[in-house]
């Protein structure tokens, strides 16, 4: 018997939403059937059954929001593996078990923190009160920290606040420039966007708080891989075509090979390699936001199956059908701002991975061609490296194997 | 099917790649990406999708060039 509970697709995630179950008990599922729609901070995502069973209870109802961890269904599997049953269940603890004990969401420390005991909803109110929870004592049974002690610590912060601020006020209305420019503040977030919008920016915020980002760029000569493709493409029908972005993702997989520091977690004040190259891509969001579902075991797969699922996953995204290992399972991150625009993005670690790629629009430019100028198309890379986990100098030996994966597209 | 078939078949799919944008004020030379704020995978996606539904195949030469809407609506009509 196990127990199939609400996955985390990062630490700030407190809670989500079912919207629909695709199974009824009595159904039989095998691992990766697509069993619900659950709605979070991510958008709507497709949960994955992680193994073999028969549905035997369905424990939340549509339209309920369950905290993080909760049971969500009991699941009948025939198989006496019965030690394994709630490590198999969600796809972070799965990879804690195997000894990996990383995961690519921000500020699992915050999470696994023991000392306090606080409800989900008392958890969400500290972060949005900015109260820290450290500095509460609950009321609860063994101290868990509730709703109540929350509001009353966020009373009393605002109690704390010097006066001075509202007296400055009274005494000198701001200029209307300075009352223009604080206006905007409290209608910047579209709803629809707000939780994702604040998923990203609790992310950022601890990535830019905790990382010592390093930057370093190369420009890259793509003639040949854009030449490879054209001439690829051209035996293929236009729903099996390649475009550059897979060949960059494919690229990245078979340099992480080579240069595997760069891809893993810093945890516990040290870097853990990750044993799989997960490679997590950015797919912006028209009504707002990003994704960043991840190609799993990318340096193992070819071309055309890495072509197949990006596809796949960039259709899915769109219509809210990710799913909860491709949202969880990133062990690097790629960005990259499209054939338009930017000709370089310089990007934030997404913790706690300790790299990411930020590749920028390919344009013509001037390139030293067997020793005169030549018109090329150029590649801007971006490497944002964590310096806790690597130095520059495996940063640069990646760029210059990436460069090389590039220059023979044949072999990727 | 008239070209007004065409036309409606394909700003269909382009609607679906930009739900918001207003179709009926796109130019015809107007560079579908610019214009609508659409991506290669988007675009790329979008030129499956015609590309399916009008069993028309989209050749490696053409495709490069299929950047507004008037050179898609030429192509379509010469391919059918």
């Amino acid at each position: 018997m196990g127990e199939f509970i609400m996955p985390s697709l990062g630490s700030q995630m407190i809670d989500a939403k079912l919207v629909q179950w695709y199974v009824k008990p009595g159904d039989t599922v095998k691992k990766g059937d697509i069993i619900g729609e659950i709605h979070t901070e991510k958008g709507l995502i497709d949960i994955e059954a992680l193994e073999d069973g028969i549905i035997s209870e369905l424990r939340i109802k549509e339209g309920e929001t369950v905290p993080v961890g909760a049971v969500m269904a009991v699941i009948d599997n025939d198989t006496a593996k019965k030690t394994e049953s709630p490590a198999e269940i969600s796809a972070d603890m799965k990879m804690k078990e195997n000894g990996k004990s990383e995961k690519p969401e921000p500020g699992l420390e915050k999470r696994e923190r023991p000392k306090v005991k606080v409800s989900p909803l008392a958890r969400r109110m500290a972060e949005d009160l900015q109260v820290d929870l450290n500095t509460i004592t609950g009321s609860g049974p063994g101290g868990t920290i509730h709703k109540k002690d929350v509001e009353a610590a966020a009373a009393e912060k605002q109690k704390e606040k010097p006066v001075k601020e509202p007296e400055a006020v009274e005494k000198a209305p701001p200029p209307v420039t300075e009352r223009e420019m604080t206006a905007p503040e409290k209608e910047i977030a579209p709803p629809e966007a707000d939780s994702m919008r604040k998923a990203i920016a609790a992310a950022m915020s601890l990535a830019n708080r905790e990382i010592p980002h390093y930057y370093l760029e190369k420009n890259i000569d793509l003639d040949r891989a854009l030449h490879w493709l054209e001439e690829t493409n051209k035996k293929r029908s236009i729903n099996e075509r390649l475009l550059p972005p897979m060949l960059m993702l494919k690229a990245v997989a078979n340099a992480l090979t080579e240069i595997p520091e760069l891809n893993g977690f810093w945890k516990d004040d040290a870097l853990r390699v990750a044993e799989g190259i997960h490679v997590g891509f950015t797919i912006f969001l028209r009504k707002g936001g990003l994704v960043i579902p991840a190609i799993l075991n990318a340096d193992t797969k070819s071309l055309d199956e890495i072509r197949e699922e990006f596809v796949e996953m960039v259709t899915r995204a769109r219509e809210g059908h990710l799913r909860t290992r491709e949202m969880s399972s990133a062990t690097i991150t790629i960005t990259s701002l499209g054939e338009r625009g930017a000709e370089k993005v310089y990007g934030v670690i997404y913790p706690p991975q300790v790299a990411l790629i930020g590749f920028g629009s390919i344009t013509r430019r001037p390139w030293s061609v067997n020793g005169a100028i030549g018109i090329r198309p150029v590649l801007t890379v971006v490497l944002a490296g964590d310096h806790r986990a690597t130095d520059g100098h495996s940063g640069s030996r990646f760029l210059e194997i990436l460069d090389e994966q590039l220059q023979n597209p044949d072999k990727l | 099917m008239t070209k007004n078939d065409l036309e409606v078949i394909v700003k269909k799919h382009l609607h679906r790649a930009a739900p918001e944008a207003d179709l009926d004020q796109l130019n015809p030379d107007d560079d579908l990406g610019r214009a609508l704020d659409i991506d290669s995978m988007d675009f790329y996606t979008t030129m499956v999708a015609i590309s399916e539904e009008l069993k028309i195949d989209i050749p490696e030469e053409e495709y490069g060039s299929l950047r507004t809407l008037k050179r898609i609506m030429a192509f379509l009509e010469t391919a059918r």
